[in-house]
């Protein structure tokens, strides 16, 4: 759409669960994955005179993934009820925030270094889940587990203006959650959901289109596709003088298209009113300045530190920042080896490549930052070649053990003697006398294939720079004998 | 606001309760007459006063994180008019 006469406008709605225990009301089990309709008591079943009491642990995650945002916490915030009959929520409303919620602001803030702000963030219970089995038309099967489970929702304005930012946008708020500790953000369990808004307005209008809703958004990239396929069937719609309607759309992840969701549920009116059997939540400074006082340095700062402390490419820095983890390995095994490009450049290709083969953590790597460093020190002295090095850490991921044994075992020690080197050329230099001969006439790549010829013949131990040196001086050597 | 017939039926329909018009019109009446009670509130002058939300002064009292087990979590399905193994069974509502 790049010559569109349309400005696209966009705001999303998150929802995160939060890494308690239990629920936000009753004392069930915060879980994913049990035996249905199991974690239940009567206060998430709805049952008649029973009472939400809320979860401090929840209060406490939720400012926390406020001050994380840079969001401002409102000292007294008020509990609403929002009313709407769906089977999924068994007492009629939904226990939420509404026109006082507990913080106000925030931005998350892109890798450009722009910003994107947002409205607001408020703790809410969750509703249950409902199943829609096929062979069973007409019917849905509901299960209760997720029922009160606790949510911050997180508004941004309407300010995004394209689905590639849409999608940055994400990226960077799952990487403060998951910084911040407040939620495990696995989109497969639902422990982060996402709704789209998108509407187009006429290039340079300040006044907002129609809107339309995306709903069924199951991963980021589901965000992104489903706004780009938005954002083209709007502008058609305009562009053929038509109008938008302002309609709910399910995207479809398989058939890459999204439809308007039929539902007997057309009046959306919450009727929302404060919920009576809640006071209102207060916070108090205290507790903010306690919560402030454990936030862990965030992404962005963090990055920032670690070009000007290590030196490292603004990339590599975002790769290792991207989980808070591996930045920490990465400092572990900055402290003690000094190369940190080389560090930098090994943990971003090949030890993040074994962490995502085995689908682990690098907290859970089977080589320590320790043994990395000292691997990688190996490398720096010359010891071993860097493609050894990666050899050992094969070893070291599968079987464990020691750097230098390994490379002992291994027998990969790098041969720089000069004398052994020497005599690695002499031999490679009689077993090839045509492509000598081609050299000395002139043909400069043939020099390639010999020092090929010689890294085969050492078992890839030889160091390159030594045998190239050597190598050309026997050859400049033979070449000046002729000229004699 | 004043309430007529159709919006008795609007609000019916948010309940999810079905009316027919007799009822309409009579509940149309009564909940006339409640909000009228409401317009006479209105006279008073509340200029200053914070919104009354709760009875007790103080924040919302919390529980400490802790898990339970509820009775329920076996027999929850018990009263249930319809299931599906672990499941309650309802009729669809998208369609």
């Amino acid at each position: 759409m790049a010559e569109s006469p349309f400005d696209i406008v966009i705001g999303l709605e998150v929802h995160a669960r939060l890494l308690t225990e239990s629920k936000i009301f009753c004392p069930c089990a915060n879980r994913f994955g049990e035996e249905p309709n199991s974690l239940v008591c009567p206060v998430c079943l709805g049952m008649p005179g029973v009472l939400p009491v809320l979860n401090h642990r929840a209060v406490d995650l939720a400012v926390r993934a406020a001050l994380a945002l840079d969001g401002r916490i409102r000292p007294v915030s008020v509990f609403a009820r929002k009313n709407y009959f769906y089977p999924d929520l068994p007492k009629g409303y939904q226990i939420s925030q509404f026109d006082r919620p507990f913080c106000e602001g925030g931005a998350v803030p892109l890798p450009d270094g722009s910003k994107i702000e947002l409205i607001r963030i408020h703790l809410e219970e969750d509703a249950g889940k409902l199943l829609h089995p096929e062979g069973d038309d007409g019917h849905s099967l509901v299960d209760l587990n997720r029922c009160g489970d606790p949510l911050i929702e997180i508004v941004t304005a309407p300010v995004i203006t394209s689905p590639e930012e849409a999608y940055l946008f994400l990226v960077g708020l799952k990487e403060i959650l998951l910084y911040a500790g407040v939620s495990d953000c696995n989109m497969e369990e639902g422990s982060l959901r996402c709704d789209a808004n998108l509407s187009l307005r006429p290039r340079g209008e300040t006044k907002l289109g129609t809107k339309t809703e995306l709903k069924n958004l199951n991963s980021f990239s589901a965000v992104r596709a489903a706004l780009r396929w938005e954002a083209t069937r709007q502008e058609r719609t305009l562009l053929d003088g038509k109008k938008v309607n302002h309609e709910t759309l399910l995207w479809n992840a398989e058939t890459k298209e999204a439809s308007p969701m039929r539902t007997k549920e057309e009046a959306h009116d919450y009727r929302y009113f404060p919920e009576p059997d809640l006071p209102p939540l207060v916070i108090d400074p205290s507790r903010i300045d306690s919560i402030r006082a454990t936030l862990p340095e965030l992404p962005g700062p963090k990055r920032e530190r670690f070009m000007k402390e290590y030196g490292v490419r603004r990339y590599d820095a975002e790769v290792l920042t991207s989980s808070a983890e591996l930045a920490d390995y990465y400092e572990k095994v900055a402290a003690r080896f000094p190369d940190r490009a080389l560090a930098a450049a090994f943990l971003t290709g090949t030890f993040l490549r074994y962490l995502s083969e085995d689908d682990t953590a690098p907290g859970l790597a089977p080589v320590g930052p320790g043994a990395l460093a000292r691997l990688l020190s190996l490398v720096r002295d010359e010891t071993i070649s860097l493609s050894a090095a990666k050899k050992v850490f094969d070893v070291l991921w599968k079987e464990g053990g020691e750097p230098a044994e390994v490379v002992d075992r291994l027998a990969l020690r790098q041969i720089s003697d000069e004398g052994e080197v020497e005599k690695l050329v002499v031999s490679v230099i009689d077993e090839n006398a045509p492509q000598v001969e081609q050299f000395l006439g002139g043909k400069e790549k043939v020099f390639g294939f010999l020092v090929g010829a010689a890294m085969k013949k050492s078992g890839g131990r030889a160091n390159p720079s030594v045998l190239g040196e050597a190598l050309r001086a026997a050859l400049e050597k033979r070449r000046g004998g002729r000229r004699a | 606001m004043d309430i007529d017939k159709d919006e008795a039926k609007r609000i019916a329909e948010l309940a999810r309760l079905g009316l027919d018009d007799d009822d309409a019109k009579r509940l149309a009446e009564e909940m006339a007459a409640i909000l009228e009670c409401f317009r006479a509130l209105r006279e008073a002058d509340v200029e200053g006063v914070l919104p009354w939300i709760a009875p007790v002064a103080g924040s919302a009292p919390e529980r400490p994180d802790i898990v339970e087990k509820s009775r329920a979590g076996k027999n929850a399905l018990d009263g249930a008019p319809d299931r599906a193994g672990r499941h309650f069974r309802v009729p669809r509502v998208i369609g």
